[in-house]
């Protein structure tokens, strides 16, 4: 029995050698990928058609300029395009083929009746010859533009895997003027490139610190009254333009920040000569203190879960980041890379840290992973300032100084940055939520 | 003499009896004499007298030493013997002052008294003599007897003796014989039941040894049978080997020369293989655009391709992390289509799997 087990044994084992060395071809061949292409991802995005000829908007410009700015895609000018096609049945995928375009977009939009649009729109795999998604998404009549932009949303979580933010919005500070008397100061919200500004309060005395609310309904910002020598936290409804002025007076009232939940705003007070970090009750007009140190505290950033409030402290000699229980305490220091670090904000999933690092390249931006609390510098400063996440985690927004000074973006692995071109002197931008 | 001794002591009566015998002679003797003299002659009285005196005297010392009463029976016998020779002695004496006071006598005239009293006194002499042979003879014959009785009592003491001392030593030996036989019998035992108890122990030691020695048996048996179970199959593996050995040193050498000829082919195909997996590596690898911000990406994807390196089917083994990944990693072999073609057929393969590890 053993014998006839072993030879048997044996013989399949000669068996399966004479396979081997008769047809050594039919086992698979093994290859490792381990580099991947540097390269954006190709896609072209024709003019969408539209049965009553063309769209009062181009919303294939729009989205194809959303998906450029990222620096992941590499948008096909539609000048080059041999073909421009609306309907995938009327794709002549060969001539994509010889132009390396991989990814087509072809879409339409006709009247739905009630003066907007319904939009279909279909993406192609140029490699495999046919549409690999199709979608479908209604228009108001003044929303072409925000369709625009949400086709770059679905193309974008199609192949980065993430929500887009092309439906969001920044706001920020532009300071204009060269004398005391013309100068101006302007909070502005734009969308999410700086395109489409507009000012939702302007002073002659200077303006600080915009914060959105979870719903990007509101803005906070600090407002100041040079000629009385006040400061005061401001809550503007960005729909109606009512303000709500929270706190007011002498000394330091600044650096608000809504709580996730949005009932609440941490801000920076000072009593005594010392700033402090307390949290405004905006139900209750209640106010209550959190630290209770003899140095300077603020800059607060709720993390996302709002259990935990990260503020910047210099009580260490230098100013750092620190974090403590959104009720207050258990304070523990979070930076100790480069010389200092100052106003952190928490990204989207709460795993990340992005600041202001200051060393001997300057002040750069920096993202700490909380995890393990590695930094990553992904600017390139000498003076930059004010990190903002965007509300999908993959981009940073912040000021560049000096110089020149603009608004600038860089992607949260360093590699991908642009400028959004503004004028004059921009300052402190916040980037608001998704919009949709 | 202490053994006699010790005889008499131990027949004691005997020797009493023997001491009483020779006194109640003595005795006789004596009364029968003075009878004799008393009714013959008064004269003699004092030659009697001095005789029996004599007698006693004589006697005294050789008594003196033993212890009287027990000395007494054996003394007898040497008396009467000498008793005749100093009495021959004494005779010749008595003749002597007899002759001088019948020389005196006569002397004084006294010729017939002489005469007379000369013949009587041979009378008496003879007399005397026959008395004296007489009581010699019975003296002898009460000595014989004496002896004969003491011989036979000496005889019978001795046979009473030695019949004791057999008795005693019969006694002793049976005694002796008895203990030994006692002792036999229990060292007997003893060693009976030494013997019972080592014939046990043997009995025991040899089952045990018995035992041991079976399954010492068994078990060298076993190993035995093991072993040439082992060396069997170790010839046969042997055999195998040297069989396989042969045949490899057949095949080898075949394989040489093929090796020679294929040789140079093989590792013209080794390098054409790896400068294939090479060209498909690059073809893929430059048209994968990696999501961002995804790290850990790890998959496997099986790809079946046609001799021109049209792919007819791409599989993803499980999921690259992502839907974005997945669809990067398959949008990747697809735009790769065609998948570049071996430098000779012999190279190609129509399944590859390829393997998106960028994150090692």
């Amino acid at each position: 029995m053993y014998n006839n087990l072993r030879s048997f044994a044996v013989g399949f084992a000669a068996l399966c050698l004479m396979t081997l060395a008769v047809s050594p071809a039919q086992a698979a061949l093994q290859v490792n990928i381990t580099q991947s292409s540097n390269s954006a991802i190709p896609i072209a995005i024709s003019p969408f058609g539209s049965s009553q000829g063309q769209l009062p908007v181009d919303v294939a410009q729009i989205a194809s300029r959303d998906l450029a700015s990222t620096g992941l895609f590499e948008v096909f000018p539609r000048s080059n395009m041999l073909a421009r096609p609306s309907s995938p049945e009327r794709v002549n995928y060969n001539n994509w083929r010889t132009q390396n375009v991989s990814n087509l977009v072809v879409g339409s939009a006709t009247p739905n009746g009630q003066g907007g649009y319904k939009i279909t729109f279909n993406l192609l795999d140029v490699a495999q010859g046919r549409p690999v998604a199709s979608y479908q998404l209604n228009a108001g009549p003044n929303q072409l533009r925000q369709a625009g932009h949400m086709v770059a949303n679905l193309i974008y979580q199609r192949f980065i895997g993430k929500k887009g933010y092309f439906l969001s919005r920044i706001a920020y500070v532009t300071v204009t003027g060269n004398s005391l008397e013309n100068r101006k100061f302007r909070l502005v919200v734009s969308e999410y490139d700086g395109s489409h500004p507009a000012t939702v309060y302007s002073s002659q005395d200077p303006i600080m610190s915009p914060s959105w609310s979870p719903d990007g309904s509101k803005l906070a910002y600090v407002a100041f009254n040079v000629y009385k020598g006040i400061s005061s936290i401001r809550v503007q409804d960005l729909a109606t333009g009512n303000v709500r002025t929270i706190v007011s007076g002498p000394g330091v009232n600044g650096a608000p920040a809504f709580s996730p939940d949005g009932n609440r705003i941490a801000l920076t007070k000072s009593t005594n000569g010392d700033s402090n970090i307390f949290v405004y009750n905006l139900a209750s007009g209640q106010m209550r203190q959190l630290t209770h140190s003899g140095s300077i505290d603020t800059a607060a950033a709720w993390s996302p879960d709002g259990s935990h409030i990260a503020f910047t402290s210099d009580r260490g000699g230098q100013p750092q980041i620190y974090e403590m229980s959104s009720q207050g305490g258990q304070v523990q220091r979070l930076t100790y890379d480069g010389q200092s670090n100052r106003r952190a904000d928490f990204s989207p999933d709460g795993e990340s840290l992005a600041m202001v690092q200051k060393s001997a390249n300057g002040f750069r931006i920096a993202i700490m992973d909380l995890s393990n609390n590695n930094v990553r510098i992904v600017s390139d400063g000498p003076m930059d300032d004010s990190p903002a996440f965007a509300p999908n985690g993959q981009v940073i927004l912040y000021a560049k100084q000096g110089g020149s000074n603009s608004l600038a973006t860089v992607s949260i692995d360093g590699e991908a940055k642009s400028t959004l071109s503004q004028a004059g002197e921009v300052r402190e931008p916040a980037w608001g939520p998704l919009g949709y | 003499m202490f053994d006699l001794l010790g005889k008499i002591g131990e027949h004691w009566r005997a020797v009493l009896f023997a001491v009483v015998l020779h006194a109640l002679l003595a005795a006789f003797l004596i009364f029968g004499i003075q009878f004799v003299h008393s009714s013959a002659s008064k004269g003699d009285r004092g030659l009697s007298i001095v005789e029996a005196s004599v007698v006693n005297t004589a006697d005294q010392p050789e008594r003196s030493n033993p212890p009287a009463d027990q000395q007494e029976a054996p003394q007898p016998k040497p008396k009467p013997e000498q008793k005749p020779d100093r009495q021959a002695e004494k005779k010749a004496e008595q003749k002597a002052q007899a002759e001088k006071a019948a020389a005196a006598a006569a002397a004084r005239k006294k010729a017939k008294q002489k005469a007379e009293k000369k013949a009587a006194q041979e009378q008496a002499a003879k007399q005397a003599a026959k008395q004296a042979a007489q009581k010699k003879a019975a003296q002898e014959k009460a000595r014989k007897e004496a002896e004969q009785k003491a011989a036979r009592e000496k005889a019978q003491k001795e046979a009473e003796q030695k019949a004791a001392r057999e008795k005693a030593q019969k006694e002793a030996a049976a005694k002796k014989a008895a203990e030994e036989k006692a002792k036999r019998e229990a060292a007997e035992k003893a060693r009976q039941k030494a013997a019972e108890e080592k014939a046990r122990q043997e009995a025991e030691a040899k089952k045990k040894a018995a035992e041991q020695k079976a399954r010492a048996e068994a078990e060298a048996k076993r190993k035995a049978e093991a072993k040439r179970k082992a060396a069997e199959e170790a010839a046969k593996k042997a055999a195998a080997a040297k069989k396989a050995r042969e045949a490899a040193a057949k095949s080898a050498l075949n394989k040489m020369l093929a090796k020679e000829a294929a040789g140079r082919q093989n590792a013209v195909n080794q390098q054409a293989l790896a400068r294939y997996v090479q060209a498909i590596k690059d073809k893929v690898e430059g048209n994968w655009i990696r999501p961002p911000g995804v790290a850990n990406i790890s998959c496997k994807v099986k790809v079946t391709q046609l001799p021109g390196g049209q792919i007819t089917n791409v599989q993803l083994l499980g999921s690259c992390g992502s839907p974005a990944v997945d669809r990067s990693v398959v949008q990747a072999i697809r735009k790769s289509d065609p998948l570049p073609t071996p430098p000779s057929d012999n190279l190609f393969q129509s399944e590859i799997e390829f393997i998106f590890k960028p994150d090692q």
